[in-house]
């Protein structure tokens, strides 16, 4: 059995989809694809796994809203747009679910979270209660109040940070990357995806934030660093493909789909110990 | 621009109720047009409104809010979604774009918090998008404990240096004014309001009190 077929046993999974996936190159929004994750994510709910979704895309939509034709670069105006298109976001999002009968709740944290112990329970309990209410939180940073890419980055850090919150089993980072590549492929014809990584070594971090790596426009860095987080309490995590969130469904079937980062789990840590 | 005078509108979405609990249109419609009408006669609105324990009961089919506080958290994350929902809606009719700042009691406190907060609340109104305003319940309680998002209509208007907040009373049929310096409650009817607007819009229609901003009802709403 290898460690990917042991991903059919997940029970709780956060699934973080960057803007990258949910917008055309120009910015705009891809409806479609927010379609298809809605009707995907449905879909796993309804076989009685527990779902977390993580969603960036605010200031997408923001701009897209606003008329705007490139995203913005000053801090207030990002916050502005994050303010109108959060709004329009989680409408979107309640619609394309409300469609597959799935109720959705909108939560945004901000790092606070991970220090403030009054926050931190807050934020553990509404999700846990959402959960047992078979509602799927959809979150994201409270881009309002926090300083946006300077608190929780791009979403990556945020989603292991809920993960580790919401003591899932699974963290899947959909982006525009296949996965963890051995070389930069986009300068390397012979680069392979690295289907395991079983230990986050210094070499890992340093090719991954090393020039000319990035390994495509996903930042690589953040999400070997959410896969750090993880590692710490055992949470597994995928780095794979959006485009086709159908992907989501390859993946709780055990078929290799990207890279995944596995460690022993909570238990297995327990047993060893 | 800099002088448009900011108005911040308490609303208690409950106010908006028929007699069977369920959001009346012809209500809410009339109140989002007067606050469309003042944005158009140049004053900047932001609307503090509660309803997201209301309308998640409503949405998760259940009789009654639930009692705990956590499960009002649940509720209240399901709820704002769809009181922002709402609120996109019915400005739409009326041409106005929203926004949605969800705030926590630390924007007093904590001085980056603050600054950014004030920072995207002015930012909207430069941009004449209008705030719609909640606090975080997902990761703060004081106002679900409260029952009341006094505190929080105080922290809005301090934060965007507002000439005034106006209470929705009686269904949305008449206003009550209450003038940044404290010198005067007026209950206004809608024409009034409107009047107000018409006749200062663009300039001031207050007074220019130069005083720090609502003190007695700072105090007297426990915020601090």
């Amino acid at each position: 059995m290898d460690s990917w077929s042991k991903l059919t046993d997940s029970k709780k999974i956060v699934i973080k989809v960057g803007s990258s996936t949910l917008s055309y190159p120009n910015g705009r929004l891809n409806y479609q694809r927010l379609v298809r994750l809605a009707e995907v994510m449905a879909g796993i709910q309804k076989t009685g796994k527990k779902l977390i979704l993580v969603s960036s895309g605010a200031i997408a939509v923001g701009a897209g809203r606003l008329g705007l034709g490139s995203k913005p670069t000053d801090l207030a105006d990002k916050q502005a747009l994050a303010a109108v298109g959060q709004a329009e976001l989680i409408r979107l999002y309640q619609k394309f679910f409300g469609t597959m009968h799935q109720q959705v709740a909108q939560v945004l944290l901000t790092k606070d979270i991970l220090v403030k112990e009054e926050r931190r329970f807050n934020a553990g309990n509404t999700l846990n209660e959402l959960l047992s209410m078979d509602i799927i939180p959809i979150i994201n940073e409270n881009d309002t109040v926090a300083t946006d890419e300077i608190e929780f980055g791009d979403n990556d850090t945020l989603s292991a940070h809920v993960a580790v919150l919401a003591e899932a089993d699974l963290l899947i980072l959909l982006s525009d990357i296949d996965g963890l590549f051995s070389a930069d492929p986009r300068q390397d014809p012979d680069a392979l995806i690295i289907p395991e990584v079983c230990e986050i070594t210094d070499d890992l971090v340093s090719s991954a934030a090393g020039p000319g790596s990035g390994f495509g426009t996903g930042g690589m860095a953040t999400k070997i660093e959410a896969s750090r987080i993880c590692s710490d309490f055992g949470i597994k995590v995928v780095i794979t493909n959006g485009a086709k969130p159908e992907i989501l469904l390859d993946i709780l079937a055990g078929k290799r789909s990207g890279t995944l980062f596995s460690w022993k789990t909570r238990n297995e840590l327990h047993k060893t110990n | 621009m800099g002088m448009a005078v900011k108005i911040v509108f308490k609303i208690e979405i409950e106010t908006l109720f028929d007699d069977k609990g369920i959001l009346d249109p012809a209500k809410m419609e009339n109140l989002i047009m007067i606050c469309a009408n003042l944005q158009n006669s140049g004053v900047r609105v932001m609307l503090v409104s509660s309803g997201a324990i209301a309308l998640g009961t409503r949405r998760l089919g259940k009789k009654a809010p639930p009692s705990g506080v956590t499960a009002k958290q649940a509720t209240s994350a399901v709820g704002q979604a769809e009181l922002i929902k709402l609120y996109q809606d019915y400005f739409e009719d009326f041409d106005q774009i929203v926004a949605q700042v969800l705030l926590t009691k630390d924007v007093i406190e904590n001085p980056l918090r603050n600054s950014n907060a004030k920072n995207t609340l002015n930012r909207l109104l430069e941009k004449g998008i209008i705030p719609v305003i909640n606090e975080n319940d997902s990761v703060s309680t004081q106002d679900i404990i409260l029952n009341d998002n006094y505190p929080l209509v105080l922290i809005v208007a301090t934060l965007t240096d507002a000439d005034a907040i106006v209470v929705n009373t009686f269904g949305g049929e008449k206003f009550e004014l209450i003038l940044r310096d404290n010198s005067d409650i007026k209950v206004l009817k809608t024409d009034e309001l409107l009047d107000l607007a018409e006749n200062y819009g663009n300039g001031k229609i207050l007074p220019d009190n130069r005083i720090k901003g609502f003190p007695d009802y700072l105090q007297s709403s426990g915020v601090n």
